[in-house]
């Protein structure tokens, strides 16, 4: 077994992982029809979003190398 | 009365993901009489498969009936957490998962049970987490079946049929029977082979329904109008906004809910199926496309208000608001449409049927069986053990949803949400520390797990609750968050004083070492990202 390389491991990214649960974790912040987008009212695209904006977080810290 | 054309399309592709179930045996081979390669497809999967895996396992047929049935008939609070929820999971599983992949592939387990076994050196706690593990899966089965019965249903085919002077569920045996065939004979190669379909039925059906269905009813201007108008007839059941007091409660559901889900037994065996802990991580960031999906598909139970779908007549009348989506199909698509979007359903009740059959048959046969009826059993021995048992687990199910309400059924599975999450601190914080003391964690297990059933009666069979300690009353909020809550703070308070008292810790038998394993095995190239 080849011995295993140590990467540098920046464990600071991890603090990124958490901007989605201060995003969504505040309800009375999005909770609320305006402003709208396509006939969507802000709680349900502000939602979507955050599928979106966490999966890119998600890959930066991957190739960052948390 | 059978829908013909839509039945046909429906068998058609049922067929096809029978026979690839079959074949899937074959898919890099192993020995099946391994468990590790029946119960974990050998630890072989890639980037590609444990994506299409994992989102079919994890996105199950309950999910697109239920989601989008909850938003249909209560709104926001009991459908939309759904979003946050699916948000939330990644990053944690991007913590998490990658040191249990490694410990799990470092020592050979196979379950959670068996980690939490050599973590604290209880086999006492050991047996508790296996047990939670398989008791909240088995509801979770049976709402795949029942994801099964509501397609059938909705393309008119009858439930029952009449044999002599029986009445048998003949379609849904034969659907059993069909998993139950190629899961013994394959493992969890089928239900990956067959992931591969169904994920990509789901996906079509979806942005078919999207590129339909909101243009023919005006717009998401004209579904949320309709959710409004049905929000102003019924201002105390049906919610397009949360209400204040609310709030809690929604932020406990999706937090509880997001971690709770990979302490399920069905999503880490789909993790430990892959072959390195970077293929997990690449996942976390992949899998959100399916959390996409939900959200959207969540919306198409509001869609099914605009389109004023009927719920009240024909075959789909007895299954109340989780005929939504079905409804909708019917309404809004040609028949050979809806077969595809039916056999979409019910593949995608396969796939979870299949996993969980697995995980839980995993579970009993290292972590029961093997620990306590028959230590000596050979590989050989556990493996058949397992096979046999996901069979059984399967008919139980079958009969489950067949002879119990299905309330009955959705009840024991918000349960088993309660229940399963009590296994984090031994679980999840067992993966980072071994300082808690092993009967204080089974304390705390014990307790969250009594007192979330009680509070889950008293709440009226709901997952949502108003504690009260004399005149002081909590916000209302989900019960496995307010119990996992009392779990730790009771973990936490008795490890000091176990220890001192001299109920001692158990032994620790992992090295630290073994929670970061780097890749050690020589990558085919080029092989490996195909998965």
């Amino acid at each position: 077994m080849a011995t295993p390389i140590r990467r540098k491991k920046r464990s600071w990214l991890l603090i990124l992982l958490f901007i989605p649960f201060i995003g969504l974790l505040y309800p009375a912040f999005y909770n609320r029809p305006d402003p709208m987008f396509i006939g969507m009212p802000f709680l349900y695209w502000y939602s979507l979003l955050w599928i979106i904006l966490t999966a890119i977080l998600t890959a930066v810290v991957y190739f960052l190398g948390a | 009365m059978i829908n013909w054309v839509a039945f046909t399309v429906f068998i058609f592709f049922f067929v096809v993901v029978t026979v690839l179930g079959f074949v899937a045996a074959r898919w890099r081979r192993g020995n099946l009489d391994l468990i590790n390669e029946w119960g974990l497809a050998g630890r072989r999967f890639g980037t590609i498969v444990t994506w299409f895996l994992l989102g079919g396992d994890l996105y199950t047929a309950y999910t697109f009936i239920a989601v989008p049935g909850a938003m249909f008939g209560l709104g926001v609070l009991n459908g939309w957490f759904a979003v946050p929820y699916t948000v939330l999971v990644y990053p944690i599983v991007f913590i998490l998962m990658p040191r249990f992949w490694s410990v799990c592939k470092k020592r050979g387990y196979v379950t959670t049970s068996d980690f939490v076994k050599d973590r604290f050196g209880s086999k006492t706690l050991a047996f508790a987490v296996a047990l939670t593990g398989i008791v909240a899966t088995l509801p979770y089965i049976a709402l795949q079946m029942y994801g099964i019965q509501i397609s059938l249903a909705a393309i008119g085919v009858p439930l029952s049929v009449s044999i002599g002077s029986l009445q048998i569920d003949l379609p849904l045996l034969i659907a059993f029977l069909i998993v139950a065939a190629y899961t013994y004979t394959s493992g969890l190669r089928a239900p990956a082979m067959i992931a591969l379909v169904k994920d990509t039925m789901i996906f079509i059906t979806l942005i078919a329904i999207l590129v339909v269905i909101p243009s023919q009813l005006g717009g998401f201007g004209a579904i949320f109008g309709a959710a409004n108008a049905k929000h102003a007839a019924n201002p105390t059941t049906f919610f397009v906004f949360l209400n204040p007091k609310q709030y809690w409660a929604y932020v406990t559901l999706a937090l509880g809910s997001a971690l709770a889900l990979f302490l399920y037994p069905h999503s880490l065996t789909a993790v430990l199926s892959s072959n390195s802990k970077n293929v997990v991580k690449r996942n976390t960031a992949l899998l959100p496309i399916y959390s996409m999906m939900l959200g959207l598909l969540a919306l198409t139970g509001y869609m099914a208000i605009a389109a004023h779908v009927n719920l009240t007549t024909g075959p789909l009348a007895k299954f109340g608001s989780n005929a939504a989506v079905p409804a909708l199909i019917n309404q809004e698509f040609p028949s050979w449409f809806a077969g595809f979007a039916f056999a979409a359903i019910s593949i995608g009740a396969l796939v979870p049927a299949s996993v969980m059959s697995i995980a839980a048959a995993n579970l009993f046969t290292r972590n029961i069986f093997k620990e306590y009826l028959n230590p000596n059993a050979s590989e050989r021995a556990e493996t058949s053990v397992a096979k046999w048992a996901s069979l059984i687990l399967k008919f139980g199910a079958v009969l489950f949803i067949i002879y119990i309400p299905t309330t009955q059924v959705i009840n024991f599975q918000l349960l088993g949400g309660i229940w399963i999450l009590q296994t984090l601190p031994a679980v999840f914080l067992g993966l980072y520390t071994n300082w808690f003391n092993r009967w204080a964690l089974l304390i705390g297990w014990l307790v969250g797990e009594v007192l979330g059933t009680v509070y889950f009666y008293q709440a009226g069979l709901k997952s949502v609750y108003t504690i009260t300690i004399g005149n002081f009353s909590f916000p209302a909020m989900y019960i496995a968050f307010s119990m996992i809550v009392v779990n730790l703070v009771l973990a936490i308070i008795l490890t000091p004083i176990f220890n001192v008292i001299g109920l001692r810790s158990g032994r620790d038998v992992t090295a630290q070492t073994d929670y970061d394993l780097e890749e050690a095995m020589p990558i085919e190239v080029g092989r490996e990202e195909l998965g």
